[in-house]
């Protein structure tokens, strides 16, 4: 019945079932740095492949999915964040889990602090940041991910680094 | 990262790299790519998340945000008091009294036993008050067409099954009990648009199979979604609708009056009680059917964030009317000419000093930015004045700020500065309704700031008509902003038009919809 889907241009309907299979996970760990808790990290994820299944046809190069997801689940999970934020104007937030996803491996105290302090920071920095030092991206790579200039990845990141220093010596010395 | 990287950095990328991998293949949900479009139709990922989990998490977000929504717009300006009742429906499903005649059906060709399983689901489909598993599965090529039901009878350990058309991957949405004979249904998700009910199958177990019952939905709503999307009168106004399943019931409901459907959460304006018709459906003559359709009261039921979505029903007062969002104007939100306020403009951790001034032949808005000082000015006469905040909603979520000019606070006209560090330029007024105080002829309209940096700020107009007919001469509109199209457009401000409202326009808080 879907004989005819892979003779369309674009990407194709295997591809994309390969493109989930194998970078799902990735994304999904991905997204949870950025939005906090797996059911919406798994949200995130999975409405970025269904983005990318939507506009699969005008994809003009099926490499180019991998950075159509990248950018699609940093720009989702931003607006993910938006919209709690937007909720929480109005009611106070449930306190989050103390690590995530529910029932993993309890983090390390050491670490536990660090996530704190990045959550503190403002959206952009912390995207660079879990881009540049967990996914291990190019600044090319994550400018084009954030829509921003190479030096403006580069300028963030610095700043934010100072930020991020900042709140954990504020924490240490409490 | 090819340089080398210090103890922050290293601490950084540990923690990033232990929070990251807590994420096992094993915690995902079970699901699958979505479908390409112009395969069988993806099922949109609301369709697929409700799959996953009955009644899921995704619309129980939406839910919540409805139910957020009583924080912010609802209590104070209720007319009259709604009895909430949690008991059974006040819309009486009717038990039939006789026996209703069974589907017709074909006897299916017994294929797919070996199909992956979408989903698993419990209903008491012989009536003997044990709960049988039924399993759903589906073809597992991507050429979603057909999915298959099976289950074994606690009763006499027969084995039924049904062989359906099917959109998308399937998965149970609820058991009910539309004929209320004793033995349930299933209500099964099978389809990709969940707008107007298409995206439902019910299954009912006749002899050994388990086949569709027909859904003769007509005029009434059957979508799952918060607001219908069609548009009313074409001005982007939509009626809240949803589905849910209580005590064995399908119930359905669409809301009486519109609301903006788009905006700054659009679902804010979907207040937490509002007057629905709503339908209780039942199996007549081996199709379902919407019947016992009431007017009622709904309130969401906060319950129904621990996943079983339900709305509490009662009578609406002869006085009701839906209530506005909160109005109360934002105490001293403005700063006058030379006093810097601290906004974050860049979303970067440092606050950014930005206050206007006059200067000759007009008024300059400054900000003092990391990356330098920008600027943005304009002609016109009056001391301006500045919002202390940034106001939020719409698509961008950039920095912007309000600033506002005229001879006086009741003549002004207001400006959205965004100050971005790539572009610095005024929000063009999109439309014909005023951005500010003042008056031409008859028209007088107002406008004022809701919220603060903790809230959130929102600002709204009220555009008065007098002579209009006494509940239509005042117009409510929000405030949002409008994204770039392009690289030649620039940013904009849309009215988005809440309703006519009745009350002091002086005191907005007075405002309410005009019953």
């Amino acid at each position: 019945m879907t004989t005819d889907v892979k003779e369309q241009p674009g990407l194709r309907a295997d591809e994309l079932a390969d493109l989930y299979a194998a970078h799902r996970l990735s994304f999904v760990r991905l997204a949870i740095l950025l939005v906090d808790d797996l059911a919406s990290a798994e949200d995130v994820v999975q409405d970025a492949f269904a983005g990318l299944a939507a506009s699969r046809e005008r994809l003009r190069d099926a490499n180019a999915a991998v950075g159509y997801l990248r950018t699609s689940v940093v720009n989702r999970a931003r607006s993910a964040l938006r919209k709690r934020r937007t909720i929480r104007n109005y009611t106070p937030p449930a306190p989050l889990p103390e690590e995530s996803p529910e029932g993993g491996v309890v983090l390390a105290e050491e670490h536990r602090e660090v996530l704190a302090a990045l959550k503190r920071l403002a959206p952009r920095q912390r995207e660079v940041l879990v881009l540049r030092y967990w996914s291990d991206y190019s600044e090319a790579d994550i400018a084009a991910a954030l829509g921003i200039s190479k030096g403006t990845v580069k300028s963030t990141a610095s700043r934010a680094l100072t930020v991020l220093e900042r709140e954990l010596n504020r924490e240490e010395s409490r | 990262m090819s340089a080398p990287m210090n103890d922050l950095e290293q601490r950084l990328s540990a923690a990033l790299t232990a929070s990251a991998d807590q994420v096992q293949v094993e915690d995902l949900r079970p699901a699958h790519a979505p479908l390409p479009a112009s395969a069988p139709p993806a099922r949109r990922f609301s369709d697929w998340l409700r799959g996953l989990t009955p009644n899921g998490r995704r619309w129980g977000m939406v839910a919540a945000m409805v139910a957020v929504a009583a924080v912010i717009v609802a209590t104070p300006f209720l007319v009259g008091s709604i009895r909430e009742d949690s008991g059974p429906a006040p819309v009486d499903p009717a038990t039939p009294a006789t026996p209703t005649p069974a589907p017709d059906y074909e006897t299916p060709k017994d294929v797919g036993t070996g199909w992956a399983v979408a989903d698993r689901g419990k209903a008491d489909l012989d009536g003997d008050g044990t709960p049988e598993q039924v399993i759903l599965r589906f073809k597992s090529d991507l050429s979603i067409e057909q999915m298959r039901i099976e289950s074994t009878l606690s009763s006499d350990g027969r084995e039924v099954f049904g062989v359906l058309p099917s959109d998308s991957f399937p998965s149970v949405m609820a058991a009910f009990d539309p004929d209320a004979d004793g033995g349930e249904e299933l209500l099964i998700y099978h389809g990709v648009d969940s707008s107007d009910g298409s995206d439902l199958r019910a299954v009912d177990l006749v002899d050994d199979y388990l086949v569709d019952v027909p859904i003769e939905i007509g005029d009434a709503a059957l979508a799952a979604n918060s607001l219908e999307t069609e548009p009313v009168d074409g001005q982007g106004r939509a009626f809240g609708v949803d589905r849910w399943v209580e005590e064995g019931v399908l119930y359905s409901a669409r809301s009486v009056d519109s609301y903006p459907s788009e905006g700054p959460g659009s679902y804010f304006y979907l207040p937490q009680t509002f007057e629905a018709q709503v339908w209780a459906w039942r199996m007549e003559n081996g199709r379902l059917v919407p019947r016992g359709q009431e007017n009622r009261c709904l309130s969401f039921n906060e319950k129904s964030r621990t996943g079983n979505d339900t709305y509490l029903r009662a009578a609406c007062p002869a006085d009701f009317v839906d209530a506005v969002p909160d109005l109360t104007p934002a105490e001293d939100p403005w700063a006058a000419e030379g006093e810097r306020v601290a906004l974050n403009l860049d979303y970067l951790g440092k606050l950014d000093d930005v206050w206007v001034e006059r200067e000759s032949g007009g008024t300059v808005v400054r900000a003092d930015t990391e990356s330098g000082v920008r600027e943005l000015s304009w002609a016109g006469d009056g001391e301006p004045r500045l919002l202390r905040y940034r106001v939020s909603g719409g698509e961008g979520d950039l920095p912007l700020a309000v600033v506002s000019q005229g001879p006086s606070a009741d003549q002004d006209d207001w400006h959205v500065a965004v100050l971005n560090e790539d572009r610095q330029d005024y929000a063009e007024v999109i439309g014909d309704v005023p951005f500010g105080n003042g008056s031409e002829g008859d028209l007088s309209w107002r406008t004022w700031v809701v919220g603060d940096d903790e809230t959130g700020v929102s600002l709204y107009t009220v555009v008065t008509e007098p002579g209009a007919a006494a509940d239509s001469e005042n117009t409510l509109y929000s405030w949002r902003l409008v994204a770039p199209k392009g690289a030649n457009s620039g940013y904009g401000m849309e009215a988005v038009r809440i309703d006519n409202v009745c009350g002091d326009v002086a005191e907005p808080t007075s405002l309410a919809r005009c019953s």
